[in-house]
């Protein structure tokens, strides 16, 4: 009944129950009630606005940074060079759109649209019921200084939610944004003595100026170190790249060990990569990463000389034993070390291991893996 | 309901009710005394005319209170009385059984005049009917939504689902003072920082704290009341009195008794208002360039509908079928989900994507002939007017009066 109140101008999703379910499950990861809520709303609404929006746009990108959620609201798809900020809420009232200012302010997460998005657990369903941009958005939202917000008035966003994607259609380049200051650079012993500080205060977004929490959050390492030290970790973070060019010298890294060593005689893994043949002058090796919520997989990485000083790289995901299945919703990414996502791969029903494409790179490039479930990631970084 | 034709009526009336009908039209002295001044001014001024000017003189003054906009916001209020009127009977039939009357609908809506103007493009004055016409809906079905989601509600289920601003403006509305306000809200960011549901996301009925939970709350608000120096520690079973009264007061804002602005309200003294008049503000000049784009604007609409009738045709049957059903025929999403034979959620949502084929091929339509570029801007000034257009184009034979 409740559909009938909702305009056709604005979008409604029912949200499935295993959906639900599982973005509920994994948002227990987190330690409060309102990162709880943060993860829950934002896994819904970037899983459903994606598959939604992917009908028309199937270049659609969704990478969620999940270890924001921990401090902010919002998730960010990419679209046409276009960073769409997603803004889920479960209250029942649309009077207005609460915007983080990371999301304004923040050069690097600086969203062009804003999209309001009611989400109600209990009739399960979703909906979208306005968008905004960047510069209409800044000439018209009230600042909240208290907790660092926008606040626009539901009059004041356009209410016609397919209006976004018309604007997509016929003019992808639209001019979206008001220009951004650049924040303040933060030098590494600023930052680890901030971090310090923001380990154990309960609200580490506002303890902080902005100019330099937006500095810190928005860098990931950073992020990721914070997340780390609000959980208990207290080592200074060191230099973790593996040298990959190295092992061809039979180098060791540290985690790091042969297949064969890790497995003993007992070779079940050699049937692991999905390749038939595994050429001889390959390597192989494999780290165990341990998540909370699935316990210890295993990553596997071959490296291979190729001609011109390249190597090529083979990157796969499994459970420790055959016969045991991967959660879902598990992702293996690859990135470019300025962070850009090259590819991603998510774990469907059942599978018990996932891969990335093979790819060659030069010698001396650097790139990441990251492995993400729930509130937990996990990102090495290598060195070719 | 009588359509007015008398300008000074038109900027000066507002529709009452009687028995949950419309029974004629109350003439406010005030806005009648201050049209018939600047009438006298510019005796050519068609409606459109009038309704510009007084929105020109909101404009002006945009950053003053609502207070001292009492003016413009009455005349522009008046004026709009129509477009809410055929608003609300347009989303009612769709609303199943309601407790709310016509009349309260009808000022639930009206009284979002003042932010509906705020929200305005006065830059784009024309659009004012078209803009107030889904205002008016939205605004309506938003409270419709929130009333049907508190009755299935626990006082509990309630204040976990409330923001921040549903909470304030209910305390607000009954009249709180600040020390008050701080207070409850202190205890609804201690009680929602601390309890959420647990085994599934489900808050509808979702139970009262437990002992335990309830320490954490009380610990929660006398650390963060240090902020506020005005309040003193509480206790949990202070908290949950609070707490339950909120609950009561959100209910009750909900389901408000109305008080908007076609009461009178009688608290100020005309010398208060009538003092700054400007009735000598429109200018021959104003009235001619008017003319002019009015005459333009004109000719611009009819292509605008044309384009739109072109594009209806190249729709498919069903999809033409389904705009038939819901436009003309107004039948409810699920009355139609019933004929087809298709999920609620797919009617919704082809009449969504239905409507954004329309959107699109007049928008495409301006920028290949009228060199307007497909922003952002253009879609916010033309989802409205689409949407008027397409009320009109399939309810002028059943409607005898349009507004």
């Amino acid at each position: 009944m409740t559909l009938e109140l909702i305009p056709i101008t604005q979008l409604v999703l029912p949200i499935p129950a295993p959906m639900s379910d599982r973005a509920w499950q994994q948002a227990q990861a987190y330690p409060t009630i309102e990162a709880k809520w943060n993860a829950y709303l934002n896994q819904i609404a970037s899983q459903s606005i994606t598959a939604d929006l992917a009908e028309d746009f199937p270049q659609i990108r969704n990478s969620p940074d999940t270890d924001t959620w921990q401090f902010v609201n919002g998730s960010v798809l990419e679209l046409n060079g276009k960073r769409i900020v997603l803004l889920p809420s479960k209250a029942i009232d649309c009077s207005e759109l609460v915007i983080p200012q990371e999301w304004v302010d923040i050069p690097a997460w600086a969203g062009d649209y804003f999209m309001a998005i009611q989400i109600d657990p209990d009739a399960e369903m979703l909906h979208c019921w306005g968008y905004t941009t960047h510069q209409m958005m800044k000439s018209k939202a009230r600042y909240d200084a208290g907790d660092r917000t926008y606040h626009l008035d539901a009059h004041h966003l356009i209410a016609d939610v397919s209006g976004l994607s018309v604007v997509q259609q016929l003019n992808p380049n639209e001019v979206t944004q008001t220009a951004i200051a650049p924040l303040s650079s933060v030098a590494a012993i600023q930052a680890e003595n901030l971090l310090q500080r923001l380990a154990t205060v309960p609200n580490p977004r506002l303890e902080i100026p902005f100019e330099l929490w937006g500095a810190l959050v928005s860098d990931r390492q950073w992020r990721q170190r914070l997340v780390a030290l609000r959980q208990g970790e207290t080592a200074p973070a060191t230099d973790l790249t593996t040298r990959l060019g190295g092992w061809l010298q039979n180098a060791v890294s540290t985690g790091w060990q042969a297949v064969e060593d890790f497995l003993g005689e007992d070779g079940e893994l050699g049937l692991t990569f999905r390749q038939t043949t595994t050429p001889t002058s390959s390597i192989r090796r494999v780290k165990a990463l341990q998540l909370p919520e699935a316990g210890t997989l295993l990553l596997l990485v071959t490296v291979e000389p190729e001609a011109d000083d390249r190597l090529g790289i083979g990157i796969q995901l499994r459970s420790i034993y055959n016969t045991e299945t991967l959660p879902a919703d598990l992702t293996l990414t690859l990135l470019a070390s300025d962070d850009e996502v090259m590819r991603s791969v998510v774990t469907r029903d059942r599978d018990n291991a996932i891969q990335l494409p093979r790819f060659r790179l030069n010698s001396g490039s650097e790139f990441k893996i990251q492995v993400q479930l729930g509130a937990t990631t996990i990102d090495e970084s290598f060195l070719v | 309901m009588r359509q007015r034709t008398d300008l000074i009526e038109i900027f000066s009336s507002f529709l009452q009710f009687e028995d949950d009908r419309s029974q004629g039209w109350a003439i406010d002295p005030r806005l009648n005394r201050s049209m018939r001044r600047v009438i006298q001014v510019e005796a050519n001024g068609s409606e459109d005319f009038w309704a510009i000017y007084w929105l020109t003189q909101y404009a002006q003054k945009s950053t003053a209170t609502d207070r001292a906009l009492q003016q413009e916001i009455g005349h522009l209020a008046a004026y709009l009385q129509e477009t809410c009127f055929w608003a609300v009977n347009r989303v009612m039939p769709r609303m199943g059984s309601i407790q709310m009357k016509l009349s309260d609908c009808f000022q639930v809506a009206i009284a979002d005049v003042p932010k509906l103007l705020a929200g305005f493009d006065a830059s784009k004055p024309t659009g004012l009917k078209a803009f107030a016409n889904t205002v008016f809906s939205n605004c309506l079905r938003d409270r419709l939504r929130q009333q049907r989601e508190i009755d299935f509600c626990t006082d509990w289920g309630l204040l976990q689902k409330i923001s921040r601003k549903r909470l304030l403006d209910a305390l607000t509305a009954s009249n709180f003072e600040k020390i008050l306000c701080d207070r409850y809200y202190l205890a609804w960011k201690a009680l929602t920082t601390n309890y959420t549901a647990e085994k599934s996301p489900k808050l509808r009925s979702i139970a009262a704290p437990d002992a335990q939970t309830w320490q954490l709350i009380e610990q929660s608000y006398n650390r963060e009341r240090k902020e506020f120096p005005h309040l003193t520690a509480a206790t949990a079973k202070e908290l949950e009195k609070w707490l339950l009264d909120a609950a009561k007061k959100v209910r009750g804002y909900l389901y408000p008794t109305v008080n908007s602005l076609n009461v009178k309200k009688g608290d100020d003294t005309e010398a208060d208002w009538e003092s700054d008049l400007v009735g000598n503000d429109a200018e021959p000049m104003a009235y001619l360039e008017e003319q002019e784009t009015r005459a333009e604007r004109q000719t611009q609409q009819q292509q605008m509908i044309a384009v739109l009738h072109e594009a209806i045709d190249k729709l498919d049957e069903p999809a033409r079928q389904l705009l038939t059903l819901y436009y003309r025929d107004r039948a409810t999403q699920q009355n139609i989900a019933q004929q087809l034979n298709l999920p609620q959620y797919t009617i919704s949502r082809k009449l969504s994507k239905t409507r954004e084929t329309l959107l699109k091929a007049i928008v495409a339509w301006g920028q290949t002939t009228l060199h307007i570029q497909p922003t952002s801007d253009v879609i916010a000034a033309i989802s409205p007017l689409l949407e008027e257009w397409l009320e009109s184009f399939y309810t002028q034979a059943t409607r005898p009066e349009k507004s």
